[in-house]
């Protein structure tokens, strides 16, 4: 029996080839990008992993504006309440990247925050204890941009009333350049500079933590 | 060679499919098929000449065969197909190309990860020239998709010891930077704790963790625990973590009579 020794493709062989070709081509491209991951959760569930935490059950997720990290998560689990940023770098998510913080959960403590991001976003995110509490309001020394170049330290108040979960996601109203000192511990990162209040739906002060010291900043709570 | 016969008649076939890039496809398994029947032919004692014509009339009519030919390899499909073909061997090329271009930068960070590794390994090698004890612990840890080996440690000091833990951490390309060792805490049998970054310890610098990755498979890291009391026989390294609790217990005296 004749044959040629180099047959044109059939087409099955031709899709074989082709599917080989794509794989070949999405490896080569997985591997050049670095191996992102295709969600935010993803990599921030991959966060957890690099930090040997969780998985957490997710409480929150933000993309607040002006903030380091693209996402934002907050994340419960064995007594640690945590929260992680991941970076996004256009479709795709860093696999690699990414910040968490950790917290001891205290359940007797009605209001728990964490530090998401003091430098640019200036946000805090505050898990409640109390079901009764509808509202947070928080309060922290700034030193803002009066416009003309110069900066005063001056007392920013901001709040939220839509929690998800039991976690309000607080972003103080400054810019980029402006300061707002959130933590006096710079080992811990806990929001010690910040005072937290928590109201119930009539308004009425459920709970507020203990009266920071601003003296610093020739302020007073 | 080929044979006429066959040829013509694929040619006939050919002439009735109108996209062209299939035709040589179709001639091939044509006269494959036409070989195989005349060979099966002359098996049977038909002469050459005999078995190719009739393995050409077993085809039937070229005419019809060359309208179902062509209604299987559409122009339509058979044109998406092939610039489908093109467009992934450009897209092939092209990251070809682009891993070439990154291959200059790979290079540089392989050179300075294990510049970086280099450093940690000499900074051991200095701290094991006064060493009181210098041994391989071997594989102390598996938890999360890491593998940890402790490569090497060595003891020094006198009163108040330094511990130098060499480790070699596996894991997938996605779990590159295991910022876990960062937050790990250590303690001896004597009760005291070492640790680096943690607020609930008062010590504060007497643990050190520095770490450089030498592949997307695998980091090394470098754990100094100082000021540990001559007294300690064993030192246990953990970390603990919502969800993972891991520890590891080293002998201080690393198998060296004391």
């Amino acid at each position: 029996m004749k044959k040629q020794l180099h047959p044109p493709l059939s087409w099955r062989h031709a899709l074989r080839r082709d599917l080989l070709l794509a794989l070949l081509a999405l490896l080569l491209a997985y591997t050049l990008l670095d191996f992102p991951c295709f969600t935010g959760l993803q990599a921030y569930r991959a966060l957890e992993r690099r930090y040997l935490y969780g998985p957490g059950e997710i409480l929150l997720t933000a993309q607040p504006e002006g903030a380091f990290w693209s996402r934002y998560y907050v994340a419960r689990s064995g007594g640690l309440l945590a929260w992680g940023g991941v970076g996004r770098s256009g479709p795709l998510w860093q696999s690699d990247g990414g910040a968490m913080g950790f917290v001891f959960e205290d359940p007797d403590l009605p209001l728990v925050p964490l530090l998401l991001d003091e430098d640019f976003g200036h946000i805090l995110a505050v898990v409640s204890h109390d079901p009764r509490i509808v509202r947070v309001a928080a309060r922290a020394p700034a030193l803002l941009d009066q416009g003309d170049g110069f900066h005063t330290w001056q007392i920013l108040d901001t709040e939220s009333s839509q929690p998800e979960n039991g976690c309000f996601l607080l972003q103080f109203p400054a810019g980029p350049l402006d300061d707002v000192p959130m933590t006096g511990n710079w080992r811990s990162r806990q929001p010690d500079l910040v005072l937290l209040s928590g109201y119930d739906a009539e308004d009425t002060l459920i709970w507020q933590s203990p009266a920071p010291d601003w003296s610093f900043y020739g302020l007073t709570p | 060679m080929p044979i006429p016969a066959y040829e013509e008649f694929c040619s006939r076939v050919c002439a009735h499919v109108r996209f062209k890039p299939a035709r040589a496809a179709i001639s091939a398994e044509l006269t494959a098929h036409m070989e195989d029947h005349a060979a099966a032919l002359m098996d049977r004692g038909l002469s050459p000449e005999e078995a190719e014509e009739q393995a050409i009339l077993a085809m039937g009519d070229a005419g019809e065969l060359g309208r179902a030919m062509d209604a299987l390899y559409s122009p339509f499909w058979g044109c998406l197909r092939l610039w489908l073909h093109r467009a992934l061997l450009l897209i092939v090329v092209l990251l070809l190309l682009l891993a070439a271009g990154r291959g200059g930068t790979a290079l540089e960070e392989h050179r300075q990860r294990a510049a970086a590794i280099q450093h940690l390994e000499g900074q051991i090698g200095t701290e094991a020239l006064s060493a009181l004890a210098d041994w391989s612990p071997g594989p102390v840890l598996s938890a999360g998709g890491y593998t940890l080996t402790a490569e090497r440690a060595v003891l020094s000091g006198g009163e108040e010891r330094t511990l130098s833990l060499l480790l070699r951490v596996r894991h997938s390309p996605w779990l590159r930077d295991p910022a876990f060792l960062r937050s790990l805490a250590g303690e001896d049998d004597l009760g005291n704790r070492y640790r680096g970054w943690y607020p609930d310890y008062p010590a504060f610098w007497e643990m050190d963790v520095s770490s450089a990755p030498s592949s997307p498979f695998s980091t090394v890291c470098l754990v100094e625990i100082r000021s540990i009391p001559a007294e300690a026989s064993t030192l246990t390294l953990f970390y603990d973590r919502g969800g993972y609790r891991v520890s590891f217990p080293l002998d201080l005296k690393g198998g060296v009579a004391p």
